[in-house]
């Protein structure tokens, strides 16, 4: 009886320690991870691909992203005050263990250019650093892409401002 | 008064025209966003899971909120047969209207989480608003253009106000 409970307790110990020793930081806690507050965004070509098939690209910006929680109602914001002080694409967010995701509409005021969404996937590295890719879809018919859009991917790295 | 560059007569006909619009309580479809706003019922019909063929059928309540004075996006909030509501984004280009929103994920059901566009059009004088659904799916795949799987479906709905 006293070795089991010497064992369970060597255990317990254990446990910690290696996680210590390896150097590895703790997983973050499921529900404890949050995109809500100021992020700044920035973004790379992936292998190369600075425009889509069809020709259309954001560019690579650093981007202020706000997000916001109020409930189950997720928000966020790109501040583009480098283009205009009223440009604030808008978007919404969920944070899935230690994925999360984002959609955000573009901001077209040119009805003759290609408008479209983005959608961003990625991971918290930890609380304040996340990475991921964006997927563009523009509204330009590409029938080489299962959705029929043009589709454009860029990955980001993001640290919280 | 004439209008500069606009012939006398093409001016008194796009007056009246505009006055019968407004006396009629005609929604002013191509107006900035107007055609949205409000409350839709909105049938969205997608694939159960990533490449299926099953595909599922759910109704929706959208309440379209008006853009900001000087914005390009706009807010609304979605609730879901479960009486769940998220938060989603809308933007229209011409007469194009585009929705993103992430739907309450529920992965216990072995689903992966997804975000939607809904791309398509408001017809019919603002009575109708359907189109194409583009789905990303939270399951990474390199073979996608988006990097991640995406499948299609469509979308149709009806304004309650």
């Amino acid at each position: 009886m006293k070795v089991r409970l010497l064992l369970a307790l060597a255990i317990l110990v254990a446990i910690p320690l290696t996680n210590v020793t390896l150097g590895r930081s703790p997983r973050p806690q499921s529900g404890s991870l949050t995109l809500s507050g100021e992020w700044i965004v920035k973004s790379q070509p992936i292998n190369g691909q600075t425009v889509s098939r069809r020709g259309n690209t954001l560019g690579f910006p650093d981007r202020d992203m706000v997000f916001a929680q109020d409930g189950d109602l997720r928000t966020g914001m790109v501040l583009r005050e480098d283009v205009g002080p009223e440009v604030r694409p808008l978007g919404v967010w969920r944070v899935e263990g230690n994925n999360l995701s984002s959609a955000f509409e573009l901001w077209c005021p040119d009805p003759s250019t290609p408008c479209g969404s983005v959608m961003m996937r990625g991971t918290f590295s930890d609380q304040n650093t996340i990475s991921g890719t964006m997927a563009v879809y523009f509204e330009v018919e590409d029938d080489t892409t299962p959705t029929g859009l043009d589709t454009w991917v860029f990955s980001f790295n993001g640290t919280r401002k | 008064m004439s209008i500069p560059g606009m012939p006398r007569k093409l001016a008194l006909i796009s007056t009246v025209f505009a006055v019968g619009c407004l006396s009629s309580g005609m929604p002013a479809v191509l107006g900035k966003g107007l055609a949205l706003v409000g409350k839709w019922q909105v049938t969205v019909t997608m694939p159960v899971s990533p490449g299926s063929g099953q595909k599922n059928s759910q109704t929706l309540i959208l309440n379209v909120s008006p853009m900001d004075s000087g914005s390009l996006n706009g807010r609304l909030t979605i609730t879901d047969q479960s009486n769940r509501t998220v938060s989603g984004v809308w933007r229209q280009v011409g007469k194009m209207i585009s929705i993103t929103y992430e739907p309450v994920c529920d992965e216990s059901q072995g689903v992966p989480c997804a975000t939607l566009i809904l791309l398509g059009r408001v017809k019919g004088g603002g009575t109708i608003v359907k189109g194409q659904v583009v789905v990303e799916w939270d399951r990474p795949d390199s073979s996608n253009p988006s990097l991640y799987a995406t499948d299609n479906g469509k979308f149709s709905g009806q304004p309650l106000d």
